[in-house]
């Protein structure tokens, strides 16, 4: 037993690496292609072959050697405007998601573990508010709010975002809470909080890295919804900015498949490799705890 | 199976009433915090854009008052189903407006969601059924891709292919004009018409993350021993899907059904624009970009009210269905 | 004993289930004969392949599990042959049983007065009046009160519930009723009140039964004979007489050992040190060579094969022990 837990915590981070990414089909797929994209958007300057505002081309011009994806109704590039989206969908969905994913572990954590007056509270409040329709919410919020920067579309998509994922912490934190090694930290004089993120935050990683990545595809997906409203920052980039723009320029009409497609395809495939990712994590924690979890 | 008791329906209604003041005063104070003088933008919207035309705007609206007191005038208003005077329709009140939209909105929420959940429920169980089978592996892997599909880019698609390309279905609005004179059918049929592709795009993209959740349901029910003690006891394969597998697993569905009725309210906004659907979204962001604060703040009262309404109704069904629910 | 009609014969029966490591072998060259009116024990350890051997007899294996050999035979016929429909009526009308956890035996949304008229509608055309009327008698057999029989499974205790799951068990008078450690998870009284219903019922309608447990004191003082499994086979089969003497096997022997008393307090099957060899790639000698107080050099050559000894008793060991020896 003592081996057990020596070995343990030698290597628990690569253990857990191996486990669940490297040993793992579904994982690996996700993984590379949000691999992919990131590179995508690091690189972007280097990739991108023209300028994604530069207006200098033929306005609706199908695609070509020279533009692989078209150019829109004002003459920009459309295949640049995807590299540099990049950037701004992935930064959105990512700075949101974390930001979602910091309020939703603390409150989940502390309502799974403190449970008592403080647990019931946090609870209430979050049903409250899970009542609350979130999108219609962020639109009046973001239509009163004097300007939408990039960072107020952050705040907003994640500071709205976290109800269900501490439902979904707090519910695996109360199953956690009653295992041994809580009592055995207990015992030693160990603090609430650290009891929270250094002893039950580890061992439910992978519910937590499940919650943040479909968190991470949900803000990317707001994000799209807020911008094609016409309600993100119209001087940025995004893919849902694109799809926007296209709508508003009767796209549909120019027939303009080649302006429309992409953006659309490249969200629902970084989506589908953040839910890859999320959904065999899941699946290894599942079997490991001997049933379903629900998140 | 137990009646409900009038302490549960209290206790339920109340609980839903807090819910709706919680969000209708949000709803308040969310304009007010974000600065700006709604006056002074319409005055200056007016060829008139004089302070004494803001000054009089002001006073129409009450916005001279003390902000406790708007705070009453709004509660007392809206108990009164009074949600003010739109700025831009100047005369008309913001009632008038939302109760023409609401109903296209409910009909397509409605269609959509149900349909969604009929689909979902089907191929989920028939996919938990064939675990494995290639039918299984495409539904799923399928619908990991649609999952994270923005329904509105679904919505763009089925304009541009089957209603401008191929001109099977409409492009817009919830019906042809001039069809409301015709008769009960002929005008139920333009409706239903207009309301496919928006209808339609709502559920691709729904359906995908309801299948998956319907399907490890049923799997999760499969592995319990009532299901084991089932076959045992010799019962036919039909009677232990439908009384021990499907009642069992359909259950929490049920809870999603109602929840999912009220986010898709909102949800439906985008959906609305493309088809140019005269519901309540488009309202909602027509009156946002014209500063139409009071329609605003009246769409989402609207929404909020028919949210909690459909969650309070859930409260109630849900002991009918589930007899494990306390009543307490 | 021996002259009694045999209703259920078990013979060379393998299990194997496919697991990411490799096969199993669940279950290896089992056999046993239940006789008619007989109260027949499969005792073991967590894991040794007891439950797997009822499934078997149900066919009810899940999924990665199957039947790799031998035959089953209940009352003269091929189980292991039936058609569909033939499998559907040989389940409950013939052989009924009781699960393991007692808190999930029963469908949580139905009232247990549907699941009981749901084993006997599924298996005689009566209409539902009468099935009704016969659900409150089997609710009577069990001392529960008929007017419950609207009731939801989680208004009753745990114990009422595995009573309605044992009523239900016995709704078509079925030869045989597996009793899969039907009382883990409740408390020593009811499990005491349980186990004295089971004999009471058993006595009064003449069914034969299969109980498995790991309780060996609990067997000792229930049954007629006693099976004792190890690693997937048999140990040893033997009347309870001769196990108070002490039984052949020295496995038998440890699990005997480690109660210091049949009349104190019941424990776990536990005290032999060591653990069970791995399932997928077995040692080729004894299992228990491992663990085995008595091993010679020889055990290590094959597994051994089980032996009659006669008087409904037979053991597998190549070093069988006798009564003064431990």
């Amino acid at each position: 037993m003592k081996k057990e837990t020596a070995a343990r915590q030698k290597s628990d981070g690569y253990l857990m690496l191996e486990k669940y990414l490297l040993k793992n089909t579904r994982a690996k797929a996700g993984l590379l292609i949000l691999l992919f994209f990131a590179l995508v958007a690091i690189f972007a300057p280097l990739i991108a072959p023209y300028e994604p505002k530069d207006i200098s081309f033929m306005p609706w011009e199908k695609p070509s050697l020279a533009h692989p994806l078209g150019v829109n109704s004002y003459g920009q590039d459309i295949f640049s405007q995807v590299v540099y989206g990049t950037q701004v969908t992935m930064a959105v969905g990512v700075m949101a998601g974390l930001l979602t994913s910091f309020i939703g572990i603390f409150v989940g954590l502390l309502a799974g573990y403190k449970g008592g007056r403080t647990g019931e509270v946090l609870m209430r409040i979050v049903d409250v508010f899970l009542v609350v329709p979130t999108l219609a919410f962020m639109i009046v919020l973001a239509a009163f709010l004097p300007s939408m920067g990039i960072w107020n579309l952050i705040i907003i998509i994640g500071g709205l975002n976290w109800l269900w994922m501490a439902r979904s912490i707090r519910s695996q934190t109360l199953s956690e809470a009653r295992r041994e090694y809580v009592d055995a930290a207990k015992v030693q004089g160990m603090g609430t909080l650290e009891i929270m993120f250094r002893e039950i935050l580890p061992n439910i990683i992978p519910v937590v890295t499940a919650n943040m990545v479909m968190v991470i595809t949900s803000a990317m997906l707001t994000e799209a919804t807020l911008s094609f409203l016409g309600l993100g920052d119209p001087s940025l980039i995004s893919w849902g900015q694109m799809l926007s723009v296209s709508f508003d320029n009767n796209a549909i009409l120019y027939n303009a498949w080649w302006w429309m497609l992409p953006p659309g395809l490249c969200i629902a495939t970084l989506g589908f490799s953040f839910m890859l990712i999320g959904n065999s994590f899941l699946d290894i924690y599942a079997n490991d705890r001997g049933g379903a979890v629900k998140l | 199976m137990k009646g409900i008791t009038v302490k549960y329906v209290c206790k339920r209604f109340f609980s839903a009433l807090f819910t709706l003041w919680v969000a209708l005063t949000f709803n308040f104070l969310l304009p007010r915090m974000m600065g700006g003088d709604p006056a002074e933008f319409l005055a200056s919207q007016t060829a008139l854009g004089s302070a004494e035309y803001a000054q009089q705007v002001r006073e129409q609206f009450g916005l001279d008052k003390s902000v406790f007191e708007q705070y009453i005038r709004y509660l007392g208003g809206l108990v009164r189903g009074d949600l003010g005077v739109s700025y831009t329709n100047f005369p008309i009140p913001v009632t008038e407006i939302i109760t023409q939209a609401i109903p296209w909105t409910l009909l397509v929420v409605l269609v959509s969601t149900l349909l969604s959940f009929l689909i979902a429920w089907i191929i989920g169980t028939l996919a938990a059924l064939k675990k494995g089978s290639w039918f299984d592996n495409l539904a799923v892997g399928t619908s990991f891709y649609i999952q994270s599909i923005p329904y509105f880019w679904v919505g763009m698609l089925l304009v541009m292919g089957l209603g401008y390309h191929l001109g099977w279905f409409p492009m817009g609005h919830a019906m042809t004009p001039g069809a409301e004179l015709s008769s009960f059918w002929a005008k139920a049929g333009n409706i239903a018409y207009h309301a496919c592709l928006p209808v339609l795009s709502l559920v691709i993209v729904s359906l995908a993350g309801r299948m998956i959740m319907m399907r490890s349901n049923i799997l999760q029910v499969f592995s319990e021993d009532y299901i084991v003690l089932a076959q045992a006891k010799g019962l036919r394969r039909g009677k232990i899907l439908t009384k021990y597998a499907l009642r069992n697993a359909l259950l929490p569905s049920f809870t999603g059904l109602m929840l999912s009725l009220g986010q898709a309210v909102g949800g439906a906004i985008a959906t609305e624009i493309i088809f140019s659907y005269p519901g309540i979204g488009l309202t909602i962001m027509n009156a946002i970009l014209s500063h139409d604060y009071p329609l605003v703040q009246g769409c989402f009262a609207i929404i909020a009210l028919s949210v909690v309404a459909i969650n309070f109704l859930a409260d109630l069904i849900y002991p009918l269905i589930d007899p494990r629910v306390s009543l307490d | 004993m021996e002259n009694r009609e045999i209703v259920l014969s078990v013979k060379d029966l393998n299990v194997r289930y496919t697991a990411d490591r490799g096969e199993v072998q669940a279950v290896t060259n089992v056999s046993f004969d239940i006789h008619k009116g007989e109260f027949f024990g499969l005792a073991g350890e967590s894991g040794c392949g007891k439950s797997t051997v009822a499934f078997s007899i149900m066919q009810l294996l899940k999924g990665a599990a199957r039947i790799a050999g031998g035959s089953i035979q209940f009352n003269g016929r091929n189980v292991l042959a039936f058609t569909k429909e033939e499998l559907r009526t040989f389940r409950w009308e013939k052989s009924s049983m009781v699960l393991q956890s007692a808190m999930n035996n029963l469908n949580p949304v139905v009232t247990i007065g549907s699941q009981l008229m749901d084993a006997i509608l599924a298996h005689e055309a009566l209409p539902r009046r009468a099935a009704q009327e016969r659900a409150r008698e089997l609710l009577k057999l069990v001392n529960i009160d008929p007017a419950r029989i609207k009731a939801y499974p989680h208004e009753l205790s745990g114990g009422m519930r595995q009573r309605v799951v044992i009523a239900m068990a016995l709704a078509l008078r079925p030869d045989l009723v597996i009793f899969d450690e039907p009382t883990t998870a409740l408390d020593v009284v009811v499990q005491y009140n349980i186990i004295r219903r089971i004999q009471e019922l058993k006595r009064r309608m003449g069914f034969s039964v299969l109980f498995i447990t790991h309780d060996l004191p609990l067997m000792l003082e229930m049954c007629d004979r006693i099976a004792i499994m190890y690693a997937g086979r048999m140990a040893e089969i033997a009347p309870v007489e001769r196990l108070l003497e002490g039984g052949a096997h020295p496995y038998t022997r440890g699990l005997l050992q480690a109660f210091p008393s049949l009349v104190g307090p019941r424990k776990e099957l536990r005290g032999i040190p060591g653990s069970v060899p791995d399932l997928i790639t077995p040692p080729a000698g004894c299992l228990f060579y491992e663990r085995c107080a008595h091993r010679q050099e020889d055990c290590l050559l094959a597994p051994p094969a089980l032996e009659d000894l006669g008087g409904g008793h037979s053991c597998a060991c190549r070093h069988m022990l006798s009564k003064e020896v431990g």
